[in-house]
């Protein structure tokens, strides 16, 4: 039995008006849904066809015992997505849920169940007062503090590395130079033509191209710096962070 | 009693000063069995008994990385010397004590020279000696090397350290960590059942190396029958260690390893942070040297200087040998002549050995200055410069950013350029570099592009040698690009390098240096040119009695069998095929060999010349002396940088294909256009 992404939309708005206690029409859904009747009417038929909705005589429409079963659960991903995007993340409500539409029907029930499982365990700890919340919920806050490769550090940014994603060789090099979690670097030039980058680490400088340096994600450090000057007085800042 | 000693340590660090400092002149140079890493071995004496010390590549890390890692990693697991030196420079100990560590895991008896003591006070660094010794558990001797400083103190304690250890070797375990180390314990639990992966290593450091995934470890496993049994402890209890952790195992390994680092690290050394914060005399200069303005300018201003100067410097001095090589064998065949020798035995000491030697020797000095001039740039740390600046240019072309100043040396002779390819340390871009040099025109070959333009191209004569010069170049970046994409599809290239703060060059190790490589060309190549001189003498003086080089001589019959081939390039006489092959002495003979077989010497050739060739042909055969089999002595050091007869014969097939089809593809495009 396939039902399709648009189709599951039309089952959750049945469901929605449902569950409010009253009986969808079809000039509900295209109210809600923003789309013409007629289109409706072609995708009722499909769903009647599928056996997840009953249409009578005057209009109304019904949820199946398998077509409530089946919007049940794309109602319930829509709310944890929704909730997930707007509590934790901290997205408008509107855009939340329009997130939460283009993504629950790509989700298969064990991403649904992880992100649940997440979903609890974050508010578990929020209302524990886990001083990590706190800190996760700051960095997500601020752009600037979410990891980027290290090619796009301007010259005179500072961060402290977050992982390296290079494999084989060039891994083995970038970990015995001491590019390892937590290592504050500093990109202090670039070439005359733009690549090869100098970075500083560990007190050396070390040359990478930047193909090289794009596998290498830094965490940035609070107060980016104006290009060139005054390191004295950010050289504890970052690395004390 | 006689000991090994290994010496190791970071790139830059000084350690071949410290080499120098501790073996004097006791050197021997040859290479790693089956590679072209350099290996150095020297000696020093001890009412002990002599010490043998190995100069191990400088490395970062006891890895796979590279090749200079894995040469060490090798020996110092599999042949364990009886104590190793490692080398660290004392204003930057941090990184030099990740090798350390690493070392200290190997169960070898250390000990730990602080080189170049001397910079630490300019930048406020004060390392406690004594608490760095207690933290790692070995001696620790402050050394300034290029000043032969500490270095009377570094033997007494290598002896006292050979004579007894004075801490157990073993006994070293870095904390690892509460959540890698159940792990490691179970797994060392399990080697000490079933036995060790590499014989005499620390069954707890194996652990370690395969937890890291250390490839030669985890073949060793394989080959001992471990490899199975360590992998179902790593599948459950490295799993769970890598999830409680966060990171795959590798990464938590290294990052504790240099948590540990950084531990002794912040104990041992005091900086003094107002001091750290000024400006260094290197990023001064480097604010120069590598902006965005003048780097570019400044590098070509630099390398083109190194260039004139040493043909400036050389030249002169290469005419003189080669002045005194040409009057030693005439000298010689009359002093023979007159002591009655037979004549075929007076040709051979004559054009056979004492020319084959001079061609030799006449190479001397441009090599001594062209590695002077590099050892200066790369001693003083502008070379990792030279290369940060250019590498987006070389890049490009499918070439490194070292690439650039062997390219550039091509231009002078292709010997030393050969052997300046040392400084890229990726086999692929060195492999690459040596490949493509020899199309870069030599300066032996300027004398035949001059009077064959001169004759054939009247006011056009100077772009038509301007023209071979960009046509060599851009077969060499055809050919890079080519060769980056077919053969070595597979292997990146990479710039990860470190930027070492300047210095002023010691002129005793610059000398050195250059010496040593002019006195091992000599030495290596030396015999492959003689040996190839002595069989082109043979060849044009048999069968015995014909004029040497004629029609007649073996060498004759051969230009005469092969003379067709080189119809459709338009030069298809016998007279062009044998001063090709005697141009494989070197390529000035071309003009020689074509003066002596149009019997007008090199005085008369214009005329012989236009009796032989039309333009077009001239042009062509030009084209195939640019881009055909370098000269005997740079295949010599092809033969010796590679050390592969498979790519000296490559480099040889591909060069005369590339020319071949060049000469027949300008002879018969000539004539299409209605040239000819």
């Amino acid at each position: 039995m396939s039902v399709s992404a648009r189709i599951e939309d039309y089952m959750e708005t049945i469901f929605a008006i449902e569950i409010t206690g009253r009986e969808a029409t079809v000039t509900d859904i295209a109210n809600t849904l923003g789309v013409a009747k007629a289109t409706v009417v072609a995708a009722v038929r499909r769903l009647v066809a599928a056996s997840m909705v009953t249409h009578e005589k005057y209009g109304l429409l019904e949820l199946t015992e398998a077509g409530r079963e089946r919007a049940l659960k794309i109602y319930r991903r829509h709310e944890h997505l929704t909730f997930f995007f707007s509590n934790i993340l901290g997205f408008e409500r509107e855009r939340a849920e329009c997130m939460a539409c283009a993504m629950e029907h790509e989700m298969d029930e064990t991403a649904d169940g992880r992100i649940l499982g997440f979903v609890d365990y974050f508010l578990n700890s929020r209302r524990e007062g886990k001083p990590w919340v706190r800190e996760l919920l700051i960095t997500m806050g601020d752009e600037r503090k979410l990891p980027r490769p290290l090619s796009m550090i301007p010259v005179g940014g500072r961060g402290t590395v977050s992982r390296v994603t290079a494999s084989g060789v060039l891994r083995e090099r970038l970990f015995s130079l001491g590019f390892v979690p937590g290592v504050p670097v500093l990109c202090r030039k670039a070439a005359p033509l733009g690549d090869p980058l100098s970075i500083e680490v560990r007190g050396s400088e070390i040359a990478l191209r930047k193909t090289e340096a794009a596998s290498v994600w830094i965490s940035p450090c609070n107060e980016e710096l104006p290009e060139g000057g005054e390191e004295k007085s950010h050289v504890s800042d970052c690395r004390d962070a | 009693m006689a000991f090994t000693v290994a010496l190791t340590g970071n790139p830059n660090t000084g350690k071949t000063s410290l080499f120098n400092a501790l073996t004097g002149s006791s050197q021997h140079v040859g290479n790693w069995p089956g590679v072209t890493v350099e290996r150095k071995e020297g000696r020093f004496r001890s009412p002990e008994g002599d010490v043998t010390v190995v100069d191990l590549p400088g490395i970062y890390s006891l890895g796979a990385a590279s090749l200079d890692e894995q040469i060490a990693a090798n020996y110092l697991l599999r042949s364990r010397p009886d104590l190793a030196i490692v080398v660290a420079d004392a204003s930057n100990l941090e990184r030099s004590l990740y090798l350390a560590v690493q070392m200290l895991e190997t169960g070898i008896p250390l000990v730990l020279a602080l080189n170049m003591m001397d910079t630490t006070a300019e930048k406020g660094i004060v390392i406690d000696r004594e608490k760095l010794s207690a933290l790692l558990g070995v001696p620790v001797v402050p050394t300034v090397a290029r000043n032969r400083e500490g270095i009377d103190d570094l033997k007494g304690q290598v002896l006292a350290e050979l004579r007894e250890t004075t801490f157990p070797p073993a006994s070293f375990s870095l904390p690892y960590g509460e959540r890698l180390t159940p792990l490691l314990d179970e797994m060392e639990a399990f080697l000490r059942g079933k036995g060790e992966i590499i014989s005499g290593l620390p069954l707890r450091t194996a652990a370690v190396k395969f937890t890291e995934g250390d490839p030669d470890i985890l073949a060793a496993a394989e080959k001992a029958g471990l490899r199975e049994g360590l992998e179902s402890i790593l599948a459950v209890a490295g799993k769970e260690a890598e999830e409680s952790i966060g990171y795959d195992l590798q990464t938590a390994v290294i990052e504790r390893r240099w948590g540990f680092v950084s531990g002794v690290t912040a104990e041992a050394v005091q900086r003094d942070l107002s001091l750290k914060a000024r400006l260094s005399i290197s990023d001064k200069i480097d604010r120069v040297v590598t902006s965005r303005s003048l780097g570019l300018p400044i590098f070509f201003l630099l390398t083109w200087g190194m260039f004139r100067f040493t043909y400036a410097l050389g030249d002169p001095l290469v005419e003189l040998l080669e002045q005194l090589f040409e009057r030693l064998g005439e000298r010689a065949g009359e002093l023979l002549a007159g002591a009655g020798l037979p004549d075929i035995l007076a040709s051979f000491l004559q054009d056979g050995i004492i020319g084959g030697v001079g061609s030799v020797v006449v190479f001397f000095p441009h090599i001594f200055l062209l590695f002077t001039f590099m050892a200066i740039l790369e001693d003083s740390g502008y070379m990792a410069r030279g290369a940060f600046v250019m590498d987006r240019l070389m890049h490009m072309m499918g070439l490194h950013g070292k690439s650039f100043i062997p390219m550039l040396m091509g231009f002078g002779c292709t010997v030393p350029a050969m052997m300046g390819t040392r400084i890229l340390e990726r086999p692929r871009d060195r492999m690459i570099t040596l490949l493509v040099l020899p199309f870069m025109s030599c300066s032996a070959r300027l004398p035949v592009f001059v009077l064959f333009s001169g004759v054939f191209f009247g006011s056009w004569a100077g772009s038509a040698v301007f023209s071979l010069y960009v046509l060599g170049i851009v077969v060499a970046i055809l050919s890079a690009k080519l060769l980056g994409s077919t053969l070595f599809k597979g292997e990146s290239s990479q710039l990860v390098m470190e930027l070492p703060p300047y210095h002023l060059p010691s002129p005793g190790m610059v000398l050195r240096h250059a010496w040593e490589r002019g006195f091992l060309f000599l030495k290596k190549a030396g015999t492959f040119i003689l040996f190839a001189v002595i069989v082109v003498w043979a060849l044009a003086s048999f069968p015995w009695g014909v004029e040497y080089g004629s029609s007649g001589s073996l060498i004759g019959q051969i230009g005469q069998a092969v003379a067709p081939l080189f119809a459709p390039a338009g030069f298809g006489f016998w007279q062009a095929g044998v001063a090709l092959f005697f141009g494989f002495l070197a390529k000035e003979v071309v003009l020689g060999t074509l003066g002596a077989l149009l019997g007008a010497g090199e005085a008369g050739l214009a005329g012989g010349l236009a009796a032989l060739f039309t333009p077009l042909s001239a042009y062509a055969f030009l084209v195939m002396t640019l881009l055909y089999v370098p000269c005997a002595a740079a295949v010599a050091a092809f033969k010796r940088e590679t050390n592969s007869w498979k790519w000296t014969f490559f480099m040889i097939g591909y060069t005369t294909a590339v020319a071949y089809l060049g000469a027949v593809l300008v002879y018969q495009g000539g004539r299409l256009l209605g040239l000819g």
